[in-house]
This record gives structure tokens, C-alpha cells and sequence, in this order.
């Protein structure tokens, strides 16, 4: 199950719903906002995404998974809005037989939401300032597509 | 019969995103009109350039039907992507231009 939603992210009713009898591992992973960035104080991030996009992204990342390992139960849930510190934006929770394919899992989900998905944030600073953070080209576009 | 042409020539619609919607002054689509309705994709990326000069700052992609358009054969995920120089483009795709992601 994927989604991208505006509200909170509720950490309880995902590990509700990853819960499988025939498995004996859940891995969930939370990210959330830092307080501060390389230089400055952060007060906030503002996360924007091409919904469909996205959406499409987080699909075949599932899909990935599920044909790389034996996943029991697939989360991956993505915010966006306006969060404070200390919200959560993206929560990922995988249940599997073993723990080890859970481990693996999850860390190949976030790994790639964070390189694949077109998701952007915006730093909103104590100082007053807001700056787009600096991100990853999705796919390591060869050079010449830039000028 | 030129200016007959360019009004039946629906123009390529390119949804901006983050910082590439703040170039384009706020805009969140922009349209490009071309004279012919089929369009190659390194014709659109060059007239986004000219139109907007100071996209050269940062180094987007053009995701058309939401498949990454690139040169570059994608060994993990060849679904996601679409050749550049093989992509011709029409009003009907759908097209959009990312900057740097920065999800998670």
C-alpha cells in the first residue's frame, strides 16, 4: 500500500496494518524533520509533489520489492504540506518472514523514494528564509540533456 | 496560411514544479506553441532555455506521461525512462519539468 497524503502520518494504524500472522518481522522506518540544516536553524519544511508522478514512482518501488524479496506486508506513506520539526514525512513499515529481508527492503524503499519519487522541500528557516534544498537528478541524467 | 497553421497547432502544456515555478514567476503550467504538431523532445527543452533563460541554473529533467526522458539506458529501472532522441511530443502528452528531487 502507497500513499501521499497532507495529514499526519499515523505511525499506530500503519503498524496495524503491516501486521501479518505468518510473519515474524516488521521494519519501520520514520523520517522526519531535522532542526537544522549544514549552516542554519530550521523551522520547518514545506514538501511539494507531482502527485500523479509520484504516486506512479512509489507503485513501481512496491512492485521492486515485491519481486526482489518475500514481503508480507508493504507501507510506504509520503507527507506533504507544511511540516514542522519532529513531524514525520515519510514512513515506511515492511513485514516479512524473516527480519533480514525486511531490513533489506526497507532500506532499498527509502533509498529510492529519496533518488526516484518527485518530491521537493523547501527549508523554512529561522532566520525568515526559505530556500528549496539542494536535490538529486533523479536517475543521473547524462550531461548533455543540460546546457 | 502560416498564421492559419500556428492557431490549429494546439501548444505543448508543461507543468513547473519548486523552484522551476519560481522562475517561471509562480506559474504552475506554461504553454509553448510550436507550428507543427509534432515536436522533438530536444526542440522543446531548447525553446523551455529560451524562453526562460535562467532554467540553465538548474539542471531539470522533462518527465513526459511521467517516464523520465534521457539518453541513458537505465540498467535497475529501464520502465521508468524514454529514450530523448528517439521522443516526439504533442499537445496530448503530458509533460512536466523537475528540478532536483529532494523527497524522504
Amino acid at each position: 500500500m502507497i500513499d501521499i497524503i497532507k495529514k499526519p502520518i499515523d505511525i499506530s494504524q500503519i503498524m496495524k496494518d503491516c501486521k501479518d500472522r505468518s510473519a515474524g518481522a516488521t521494519v519501520l522506518f520514520t523520517g522526519s524533520v531535522r532542526d537544522h540544516n549544514e549552516k542554519e536553524r530550521v523551522s520547518g519544511i514545506y514538501y511539494e509533489a507531482y502527485l500523479e508522478m509520484a504516486k506512479n514512482v512509489l507503485v513501481e518501488i512496491e512492485n521492486e520489492v515485491l519481486r526482489k524479496w518475500h514481503v508480507r506486508k508493504f507501507i510506504a506513506i509520503h507527507r506533504i504540506g507544511s511540516l514542522k520539526v519532529n513531524e514525520i514525512s515519510v514512513a515506511i513499515a515492511i513485514t516479512t518472514e524473516h527480519r533480514q529481508d525486511a531490513f533489506e527492503a526497507c532500506k532499498y524503499t527509502i533509498d529510492n523514494i529519496k533518488t526516484r519519487i518527485p518530491i521537493w522541500k523547501k527549508e523554512l528557516l529561522e532566520s525568515g528564509n526559505a530556500t528549496w534544498k539542494d536535490g538529486i537528478v533523479p536517475f543521473s541524467i547524462e550531461r548533455n540533456q543540460f546546457n | 496560411m502560416a498564421k492559419k497553421n500556428r492557431l490549429t497547432v494546439k501548444p505543448l502544456k508543461v507543468k513547473l514544479f519548486a523552484s522551476a515555478r519560481e522562475i517561471a514567476g509562480g506559474k504552475r503550467e506554461i504553454e509553448l506553441e510550436f507550428a507543427q504538431k509534432s515536436v522533438k523532445f530536444m526542440d522543446l527543452r531548447e525553446r523551455i532555455l529560451h524562453v526562460y533563460p535562467q532554467m540553465k541554473c538548474i539542471p531539470f529533467v522533462i518527465a513526459v506521461n511521467y517516464r523520465i526522458v534521457t539518453d541513458r539506458q537505465q540498467i535497475d529501472n529501464p520502465g521508468n525512462t524514454t529514450a530523448m532522441h528517439t521522443t516526439t511530443i504533442t499537445a496530448d502528452d503530458e509533460i512536466a519539468l523537475l528540478p532536483p528531487i529532494s523527497g524522504g
